[in-house]
């Protein structure tokens, strides 16, 4: 129906940006205004090998929900700020979730079939107070994933499954060190309340987590400007597990026309390495920098926070959700056109439709306040740790197995059933499936009819199943 | 036209003998009504199921598009009618969005706007729309549908947001008289997805492994109380449609599924009993199950691999057996997604031709057509040359159709 969206958005977006205005309240920082210059998310650094932090997470509905990470700076509250650590730093991150918001129930049902169902397969607080224990899966409940760390999935470190702060919680404190094998590049933060994820990444809660040291492995973006850009969603219907109208958003300004678009101001003809991230939930994204209509090279240095063997130029960067990519750009020169633009993406017959659209002007002048930049490059080859997966690609596997995805759904808008399972057996017992309350939020990830990117929900259940499949 | 002026209203014996008279009139003109033959050709009925907004289109809202049945099952004389109501562009697959009731020498089409939550009755003689009908003011079908079944009497509709089942009296002039509506949720919190009627009994699924009978016979739904999990459900296979046989004994289940899984209960007590599982392919969901005129084979729809299956069927002890499956159907995932609620060419032997709904991208759907070659133990699913029938024109979201005249139980 991916015309049909076309029209529903066209509609939804040109009454959406007259409601835009009064989208903000208290609670929530407020969001840059459409038409407004682009800047970089407000940046955490870590000092002594060690970054804290406190975030409380707030949410409120306007035009659009926002579910919103809160940072006291000095300034004013800012909303998800960028965390720079290096690798071999620890992240001390306090967080009191004081969510308040509840999607109405489905229509036609009581308060009592409202998400406040408890999740099959996940325990009541087996300690009362304890987080860690899992717990009611509810709308206000969250946790925290810091998605491509390579960090233990345990409490208080990146565990999603049984993690359940809840919004009457004191701060849970994350505490973690970041290997120091872990390569440098942009990683991201996010709630990860398995059948809550959608709802809260949908109102905006994802941030950027940056290890830095990236001039180190790849030496021509040393002493370049850091640009950091998310590509985010805001739903009219945050809640709908059905594809709905959205806007895209860069840096939580909106990127649809007939809005005025975001502005990255530059210096004519700088150079400047950019780190972007879609947090979205669904979109995906086929990213270019346009000169009039021409889409310019850029020279990528790292892909999902990996640094790529070999820097290589390109016209195009393929951004699926959850997907980062780090590239070096050089901007026009003074007076010329140019964008920002994602140039649209196929995601299969009943996949979103992922159209064509500019997600910010690029303006080149001489009054553009470049963004922080990264240290030179060092002079001599720094010696370090081998990075965490070296030789992966050169062992010689000792079994080999298939993997077969499949699902079972009672219609086009779902429910759908997503099953996993290895040669030889059939995918239908109980280990294998993603049970009931988790699929209705996974709907749009339709393996066999959908191009997807397995997102950001998937791996961490999907990998406990191939788990239990092998043993 | 029947004078009721040449009777004395003072004559007690002529009155009562012209009373009878006119009552003997009315019954034999309405058995002869009953019992007229349409005068509408063999057709083939789709909903179209068209949201709002959408473009370049001659008519506003949803429509049902309707074609003539050549004898050798081609179709033609394409004509679409607007039904006034909005559609959804999709939902449930075992949701029946289109009902077909003959009445005298007219065919009523019965047609569920979701979106709208209203049914529009339409006149396949006239193809004009006799009216949209609307349930309760909670009857809501706008996240999967809205389902419908009828006899020649009621039309019964599931409302997928509201998981409640209306019931409307059929009026002459294929109108509908809104009676009542009950909820009804499944045992794992499922709502109504799947319903078959026959007789005084109601079959219903809700998409969340669970089945329950209703009893019809005074019009509106009761529960026979036998609400219960399908075996198969234990083992993820879902019931989502369903279909039951002449004699009433049984009432078959076509699952949600990773394999072609088909399920059976024996309902000839007026109760579900616990359904026996048939495992028939290896396709990926089989919502949508119809019985054979002759009730030798079940047809079974594999929705998300975009092809069909044939399984044999005794109609004496309700067992099942693998018949045969087709690969997936032309257009499958280029052009089309998901294959819906199939519909056979003729209503006696096996059914002819089988058309198959093709539910598809940018709003534009197709009907595939199926040959079934069987020897009664072995058979063969093959698509059409002339398959699918493509109309760009129609923006419609296809997972319904129906055929006149059909399959007599």
């Amino acid at each position: 129906m991916d015309k049909l969206y076309k029209f529903l958005w066209v509609a939804f977006i040109c009454g959406a940006g007259l409601g835009h205005a009064v989208a903000q309240s208290t609670g929530c920082p407020v969001r840059p205004a459409p038409g407004t210059v682009v800047n970089n998310p407000f940046d955490l650094y870590s000092t002594n090998g060690v970054l804290a932090a406190a975030f409380a997470f707030q949410s409120e509905l306007g035009t659009f929900l926002q579910e919103c990470y809160i940072y006291q700076a000095s300034t004013g509250p800012v909303e998800a700020p960028t965390l720079h650590l290096n690798p071999g730093d620890h992240l001390v991150l306090k967080l009191t979730n004081r969510l308040s918001y509840l999607p109405p129930p489905p229509p036609g049902q009581g308060p009592a079939m409202t998400a406040m169902a408890k999740m099959p397969g996940m325990s009541e607080r087996a300690v009362k107070d304890n987080p860690c224990t899992g717990g009611t899966m509810v709308a206000t409940s969250t946790n925290i994933h810091f998605h491509g760390l390579n960090i233990p999935p345990v409490c208080h470190q990146d565990e999603i499954i049984d993690t359940d702060i809840e919004n009457t919680d004191p701060a849970f404190e994350y505490s973690f060190q970041v290997p120091k094998n872990d390569a440098p590049g942009m990683y991201w933060y996010h709630p990860h309340l398995h059948g809550q994820t959608t709802l809260q990444v949908n109102g905006g809660a994802a941030g950027a987590l940056i290890v830095g040291g990236m001039e180190k492995v790849t030496s021509q973006v040393g002493g370049l400007p850091e640009r950091v850009l998310i590509i985010r969603q805001q739903f009219r219907n945050p809640n709908s597990w059905v594809a709905g109208p959205y806007q895209l958003t860069l840096n939580y300004q909106p990127a649809a026309a007939p809005l005025p678009l975001p502005v990255i101001q530059m210096q004519p003809g700088a150079k400047e390495f950019w780190r972007v991230a879609n947090a979205s939930s669904q979109a995906f994204v086929t990213l270019a920098v346009l000169f009039g209509q021409t889409a310019q090279q850029v020279e990528i240095i790292a892909l999902d926070g990996i640094p790529v063997t070999t820097p290589y130029t390109t016209t195009s960067v393929v951004l699926p959700p959850a997907g980062r990519a780090e590239f070096i750009v050089t901007g026009p020169a003074a007076g010329q056109a140019a964008s920002f633009w994602q140039s649209g993406f196929d995601t299969g017959p009943i996949g979103n439709p992922n159209i064509a659209q500019a997600l910010a002007a690029i303006q080149a002048t001489t009054a553009a306040k470049e963004p922080p930049v990264l240290p030179l490059a060092p002079a001599k080859p720094v010696a370090s740790a081998p990075p965490r997966f070296a030789g992966l690609d050169r062992l010689i596997p000792t079994k080999r197995r298939k993997i077969y995805f499949a699902e079972a759904t009672n219609g086009s808008n779902g429910p759908t059933e997503f099953f996993i399972t290895v040669d030889g057996r059939y995918p239908s017992s109980s280990p294998c499936q993603i049970r009931p309350r988790l699929r209705r939020r996974w709907v749009r990830l339709r393996i066999g009819q959908l191009k997807t990117a397995a997102a950001k929900h998937m791996p961490s259940t999907f990998i406990r199943s191939i788990s239990s499949l092998w043993r | 036209m029947v004078k009721f002026t040449t009777v004395s209203l003072h004559d007690h014996n002529r009155r009562r003998m012209n009373i009878r008279r006119i009552a003997l009139f009315l019954a034999a003109f309405s058995s002869a009504s009953a019992l007229a033959t349409s005068s509408v050709g063999n057709f083939l009925v789709t909903n179209n199921d068209v949201p709002l907004p959408f473009p370049a289109l001659s008519y506003r809202g949803s429509a049902v598009t309707f074609y003539s049945i050549a004898p050798n099952g081609a179709v033609d004389g394409k004509s679409v009618v607007s039904t006034g109501g909005d559609g959804i562009g999709g939902g449930s697959f075992a949701s029946s969005r289109v009902a077909v009731v003959p009445q005298g020498a007219d065919v009523c089409v019965f047609a569920s706007n979701a979106a709208t939550s209203d049914i529009a009755g339409i006149s396949a003689e006239t193809h004009s729309v006799t009216g949209n009908f609307l349930g309760s003011s909670t009857d809501t079908g706008a996240a999967n549908g809205i389902g419908l079944a009828a006899d020649a009497h009621y039309l019964y509709a599931t409302y997928s947001s509201s998981s409640t089942i209306g019931t409307f009296k059929i009026q002459t002039g294929c109108m509908l008289g809104f009676v009542g509506d009950v909820f009804a949720v499944g045992l794992n919190g499922g709502l109504v997805t799947g319903m078959a009627i026959h007789g005084s009994m109601m079959v219903m699924t809700y998409g969340d492994g669970s089945i329950e009978s209703f009893n019809i016979s005074g019009g509106v739904p009761v529960s026979n109380g036998d609400a219960q999990n399908s075996t198969g459900s234990a083992h993820d296979h879902v019931p989502n449609g369903v279909d039951i046989t002449a004699d009433g004994h049984y009432a078959i289940f076509g699952d949600a599924s990773t394999v072609t899984t088909v399920e059976v209960s024996d309902i000839s007590s007026g109760q579900l009993t616990p359904t026996v599982a048939y495992h028939v392919g290896r396709s990926w969901n089989s919502g949508n199950v119809r019985l054979s005129p002759d009730e030798t084979l079940i047809f079974v729809t594999n929705n998300s691999r975009g092809a069909v299956t044939a399984a044999f069927f005794d109609k004496t002890t309700g067992k099942i057996s693998p018949g045969c499956a087709s690969g997936p159907l032309n257009g499958f995932y280029s052009s089309w997604s998901y294959a819906g609620a199939a519909a056979l060419q003729l209503p006696s032997s096996t059914g002819g031709l089988f058309y198959v709904p093709e539910f598809g991208s940018n709003g534009f759907s197709s009907i595939g057509l199926v040959q079934l070659t069987s020897t009664g133990t072995t058979c063969t699913l093959s698509e059409l040359a002339s398959s699918p029938i493509v109309d760009n024109a129609d923006a419609s979201a296809l997972l319904s159709i129906a055929i006149y005249p059909a399959r007599p139980f």
